[in-house]
């Protein structure tokens, strides 16, 4: 039997035993907030959800003072206790929470981030953290040995134990709170997520929705995000991957402003400055950086959509070059180094998914 | 508004109507349980009339049916426990119990053909024989490069041609 025919009758045989859902789907309710269809529908709607609510609300709490014999508030994920229902669809959860990160001008962001080993309950790492955020260029992120103040085009890095600033071109993905933002749009734009119930985080009402990452179907793994009810944005995040467990605690002010002195590189006068960026020149367009180099500068035929060559700087003491491309809100990067020496030689780098990266390598390598 | 929501169901009844046997059988091929492939078919199909009704329309709306449903269907598997390491044995398996020499059958039964094919195989079968899907469409559902949906294929054409050689018609 031919391939072809064999497909034509698979077809065939697909179409004539395709179960038909369409009533269903049609007699099934839609969300609330996007039917709106009239006013005594929205009002049936609301009563509907509320008393749904109350009911889950009540069989939830009953479950687990009955099974579990713990206290309903408060209730640990950790322990494994909360129980998995679906509420309610939970794309409206993550399009909120993107909403919320994508409003925001500044933000001061705090993350305290501990690794631990499950299988041997060692800590391999306890790391705290704090942004204070007002732009993409323009940023301090701080941890108990390291401080970096973006301010414009200049970058200044203070290595604490090494008691030495180096000032460097500015670099918008070094911003936990972009990386973050980047991270949020990938959930929404995957609809990988499901809402797996609601809990209480230090007083605050949580979402907890689970969401699917990883690269294949063989090496995924699950993130846990509690997102606060009130505001959209994420109080905790847990990863666990290959038996390391990963919980992030953020806290978030996105309403008593940034303070200004601090986004100023405001150092100890004793600390000894070393000027990186008389190692690099700077160009703003391709055109220019190959006037300055001797070797064919490599582009990609076609970079994704909506994204902008930010900058392309020239090592002064090297025969290399980096472009740095940019999408418009900063939250995703493509980095393409090229070194000459006989050959050129290309690498890149991106918070793109593995199927953009390999297209952009295989344009590259043509 | 009444004739928003009747644009909107018609609109929804058109997307139903083209891609309910390929979100069906692609649910097949990942669920291998007709009863849960309907089940998360209805709720795939909730998920696009809601957003439909939301947005009005949706962009690139043949892969964004299919990652919806590849997701759910996921989620599925892991909800209930199908033990997805167990699902990748019992699948090797079943590939190696099928003897083709001895695969001689006068019906064709689409199921033998899909228990032939490893998973991977069979996503990518389903979405293209059901849907019809490109080869950059496919990368784009499963999340993995375009040349690895060529060569997957080409492993799949060899496998039923193998497998059909026994078949005549």
């Amino acid at each position: 039997m031919k391939l072809h025919y064999f497909y034509k009758e698979c077809r065939k045989y697909a179409n004539e035993h395709t179960p038909d859902v369409l009533e269903k789907v049609l007699k099934a309710p839609l969300n609330e907030n996007t039917e709106n269809t009239s006013v005594e529908h929205q009002k049936r709607s609301v009563w509907n959800y509320l008393l749904t609510s109350f009911i889950a609300a009540a069989i939830l709490m009953s479950l687990s003072i009955i099974f579990i014999n713990i206290h309903f508030w408060g209730s640990n994920r950790e322990n494994g206790i909360v129980p998995k229902v679906t509420l309610s669809p939970s794309y409206n959860i993550v399009y909120a929470m993107q909403k919320a990160y994508d409003n925001v001008k500044t933000i001061v962001i705090e993350g305290k981030e501990i690794s631990t080993n499950m299988k041997t309950n060692v800590v391999l790492s306890n790391n705290s953290w704090k942004e204070i955020y007002a732009g993409p260029l323009n940023y301090r992120y701080e941890t108990h040995d390291f401080i970096r103040i973006v301010n414009g085009d200049k970058s200044w890095n203070y290595y604490k134990d090494l008691n030495r600033i180096e000032i460097i071109p500015s670099d918008p993905s070094g911003s936990p709170f972009l990386a973050l933002k980047s991270k949020i749009d990938d959930i929404a734009k995957n609809d990988s997520y499901k809402l797996v119930g609601s809990e209480k985080i230090g007083g605050i009402d949580t979402n907890v929705i689970e969401v699917t990452s990883g690269n294949s179907k063989d090496d995924s793994w699950i993130d846990t995000y509690w997102i606060d009810k009130e505001t959209n944005f994420i109080l905790k995040q847990e990863t666990v991957h290959n038996n390391i467990k990963t919980v992030i605690m953020y806290k978030t002010d996105f309403t008593s402003g940034v303070d200004k002195e601090s986004l100023k590189p405001n150092f100890p006068s004793n600390v000894p400055v070393i000027d990186r960026l008389s190692d690099f020149d700077i160009f703003r367009s391709i055109s220019d950086a190959q006037k300055a180099v001797n070797f064919d500068i490599i582009v990609p035929d076609k970079i994704p959509k909506g994204f902008k060559l930010f900058e392309v700087r020239k090592y002064k003491n090297e025969n290399a070059i980096e472009l740095d491309y940019y999408n418009e809100d900063f939250t995703k990067f493509i980095f393409i180094q090229e070194y000459h020496k006989d050959k050129t030689t290309v690498n890149i780098m991106s918070n793109l998914n593995d199927g953009v990266l390999k297209q952009l390598k295989d344009d590259l390598n043509k | 508004m009444h004739d928003e929501k009747q644009k909107n169901d018609d609109e929804f009844i058109k997307i139903y109507m083209k891609y309910k046997t390929p979100v069906y059988f692609y649910l097949l091929s990942i669920l291998k349980d007709a009863g849960l492939s309907e089940d998360i078919m209805q709720e795939t199909f909730i998920r696009v009339r809601t957003n439909i009704y939301k947005y009005g329309s949706i962009n690139n709306l043949r892969t964004w049916i299919m990652k919806i449903a590849r997701n759910l269907a996921l989620n599925c598997l892991r909800d209930r426990k199908f033990e997805l390491l167990n699902y990748e044995e019992i699948n090797a398996n079943v590939e190696e119990a099928v003897n083709v020499d001895e695969f001689v059958t006068d019906s064709i039964m689409i199921n033998d053909v899909l228990n032939y094919l490893s998973n991977d195989e069979r996503e990518i079968f389903s979405l293209h024989v059901f849907g019809c899907y490109t080869h950059k469409e496919i990368s784009e559902i499963l999340n993995i490069p375009q040349g690895t949906v060529r060569w997957k294929y080409s492993i799949i054409k060899k496998k039923l041609r193998k497998l059909l050689k026994n078949i005549r018609r």
